[in-house]
């Protein structure tokens, strides 16, 4: 599948900063045509008809022969019809900013870890998502220690109280997500969120185009473990945080957490990727393509920590020295 | 380079006003000759070894030991040796330590302003060790140490700077007192050499910075990924938590209490100046022996 412009027959792409569909050649908004090859399989560009091998999982990518931005028909069919889509918020432009200020105190990278040279090469992709509502049903008892300290006359007492707690809750989480895509580090994956899903829409085809893509790599029963501990951990969280001003808390074996999936949605949700590489080293940041929250390693220059390291300290050491002798002849 | 520039224009703008500062105070300084009004009407001895503890060529030596340190810190370093009933010829009965310190105290004092000495005028800057070696060793002793300061050594040397000259002059005095009097003019001219030192120690001057710059690398060589910004409650239904059960219930109290035990503290003296007869202001202390 390709989108072109109805006014010139260029490729369309989807804008983030418009919200638009957007003709980079003619300027043209909104003036989309889809086409869908009849192939039940790509195997050749439909713009250029050169014969491409697309690799595993991807759904969207570009023509590496005629730039244009594909669309695999196959991979967001059927089964892999994504429910819901949340699409991108933030252009390049937007993230090559957000990268700028939020690394401007970084004075160890190297120089051009923020050129527009490096940036350029930014790419946005959308991260196949499960999302899982549950509803937790949590049980706690325990023994908690309340401590009062008071002085009267020449005498301290302590008073200690000792309490049984009881709590039994229950809570429904909706839309806890886990990344389906194994190229995507889980726990970076985890850092992204929250995605703020107000912005989270039925899935449209036409949000792809412009950017990669990929379907789920994993099936919702197999990554559901994942969610379970989040939803579980924060359950305990939510009804620990109801338990206040106790020391000395001993809870009971018995205590459980019980999780049941009421239900379940594909989703896929914008991630940006820069990808530095710094002396044979590759050094990944991921940038919320909705919200821009960043995720990542800043890569170090040696000899930039050296020089900013040496020329603080020579010349505070100066400045002191100076300072000092000032004083004795003083 | 014009970002290293940029981030370091503070300093380079420190440095420059500190180095302006540092040249005008330098010029300042070395146009500024020192005048040397040096005190004619004290005698040029130094050495008045009237115990006779020490040999003459000792007496030589330290004679000019106290010469070369006297250019160096402009302060007079007087050495007087006696083996004499000091607290008796003060009119005190009894050898009791308040006795013998004011004895010494006086002895040392008059020695000091009847011979005119002070560096730079009579009664001038300067220090004085009596050493008496009355008894030395009997339980009628009146052995021991006195250091009498005037002028400049008189504002410098605290009770705990007197006590450390004569800590040197007892490491040595029992077996070696030739030993121990160059112990008190090294160590009376170490103590004034420092007397226009920062209250800053240098040291600390050089290891700052470092550790600054240590402080500065680590914090910008902290590299974290990115920050857990979901709670526990991100994910949550609105309105739908719901407590079936929340009780805390009290199953025991008890109340112990303890006696509070009152502290007392205690207190430090501390030495001062004081006069001598002829009206100079003295500092001083000793250690009996």
């Amino acid at each position: 599948m390709i989108y072109t412009c109805n006014n010139c027959g260029g490729n369309m792409v989807y804008s983030p900063e418009r919200q638009k569909m957007f003709c980079k050649y003619c300027g043209s908004e909104d003036s989309e045509q889809k086409y869908v090859s009849n192939e039940p399989v790509m195997s050749a560009c439909p713009s250029c008809g050169a014969p491409i091998e697309i690799r595993e999982y991807l759904s969207a990518f570009k023509c590496p022969y005629c730039d244009n931005h594909l669309i695999v028909d196959e991979r967001i069919a059927g089964d892999y019809l994504p429910h819901l889509i949340i699409p991108f918020y933030l252009g390049i432009e937007d993230v090559k900013k957000i990268l700028r200020d939020k690394f401007k105190r970084s004075v160890f990278a190297p120089n051009d870890f923020l050129s527009d040279a490096r940036l350029n090469f930014m790419t946005g992709m959308y991260v196949p998502f499960w999302m899982y509502d549950y509803h937790v049903h949590g049980f706690y008892e325990g023994t908690g220690k309340k401590i009062r300290t008071w002085t009267s006359g020449n005498r301290q007492y302590t008073e200690t109280k000792i309490y049984r707690i009881k709590r039994d809750m229950e809570v429904d989480f909706d839309k806890v997500p886990v990344d389906a895509s194994i190229i995507m580090p889980d726990s970076t994956m985890d850092l992204m969120e929250p995605f703020h899903y107000g912005n989270l829409e039925e899935f449209k085809d036409c949000y792809l185009s412009g950017f990669q893509a990929e379907m789920y790599n994993m099936g919702v029963d197999e990554l559901e473990e994942r969610a379970v501990c989040k939803a579980k951990g924060d359950a305990e969280s939510i009804m620990q945080s109801s338990i206040n001003g106790y020391t000395g808390l001993v809870n009971d074996p018995s205590n459980k957490v019980m999780v049941e999936r009421t239900d379940s949605k594909y989703a896929l949700l914008p991630v940006w990727n820069y990808q530095y590489v710094y002396k044979n080293q590759t050094y990944p940041f991921y940038i919320n393509g909705q919200t821009g929250k960043v995720v990542g390693k800043v890569p170090l220059s040696v000899k930039k920590v050296w020089a900013y390291g040496g020329t603080l300290c020579m010349g505070l050491l100066l400045v002191f020295t100076m300072i000092y002798q000032i004083f004795r002849w003083l | 380079m014009k970002q290293f520039v940029k981030y370091f224009s503070w300093l380079f703008i420190l440095l420059g006003v500190v180095s302006v500062v540092f040249v005008i105070v330098f010029i300042i300084h070395s146009t500024q000759k020192v005048a040397d009004t040096r005190n004619d009407a004290a005698p040029s001895r130094r050495v008045y070894d009237y115990a006779d503890v020490l040999t003459d060529s000792e007496e030589k030596e330290l004679e000019i030991l106290i010469r070369e340190s006297e250019e160096k810190i402009r302060c007079d370093l007087v050495l007087v040796t006696i083996d004499e009933p000091i607290i008796e010829q003060y009119g005190y009965t009894s050898n009791t330590d308040a006795a013998w310190n004011f004895s010494m105290m006086n002895y040392a004092d008059d020695f000091y302003d009847n011979n005119n000495f002070g560096y730079d005028k009579i009664h001038g800057d300067g220090a004085l060790l009596l050493d008496n070696q009355y008894l030395a060793g009997t339980s009628d002793s009146q052995a021991g140490s006195w250091l009498s300061t005037c002028g400049r050594v008189y504002k410098r040397f605290s009770s705990s700077m007197i006590d450390d000259v004569l800590d040197d002059v007892d490491r040595y005095i029992g077996y070696d007192p030739f030993k121990a009097y160059k112990a008190y003019v090294e160590s009376v001219t170490k103590k004034m050499l420092k007397e226009n030192d920062p209250f800053i120690p240098f040291p600390l001057v050089v290891i700052v910075p470092f550790i600054i710059s240590g402080v500065f690398i680590a914090t910008h060589l902290k590299n974290k990924e990115g920050d857990r910004t979901t709670t526990s409650n991100t994910y949550v239904e609105p309105n739908s938590i719901h407590f079936n059960v929340r009780t805390d219930e009290l199953i025991n109290s008890h109340v112990t209490s303890v006696v509070i035990s009152s502290g007392s503290s205690g207190g430090g003296g501390g030495g001062g100046g004081h006069r001598s007869s002829g009206g100079v202001s003295h500092g001083g202390g000793g250690h009996r022996r």
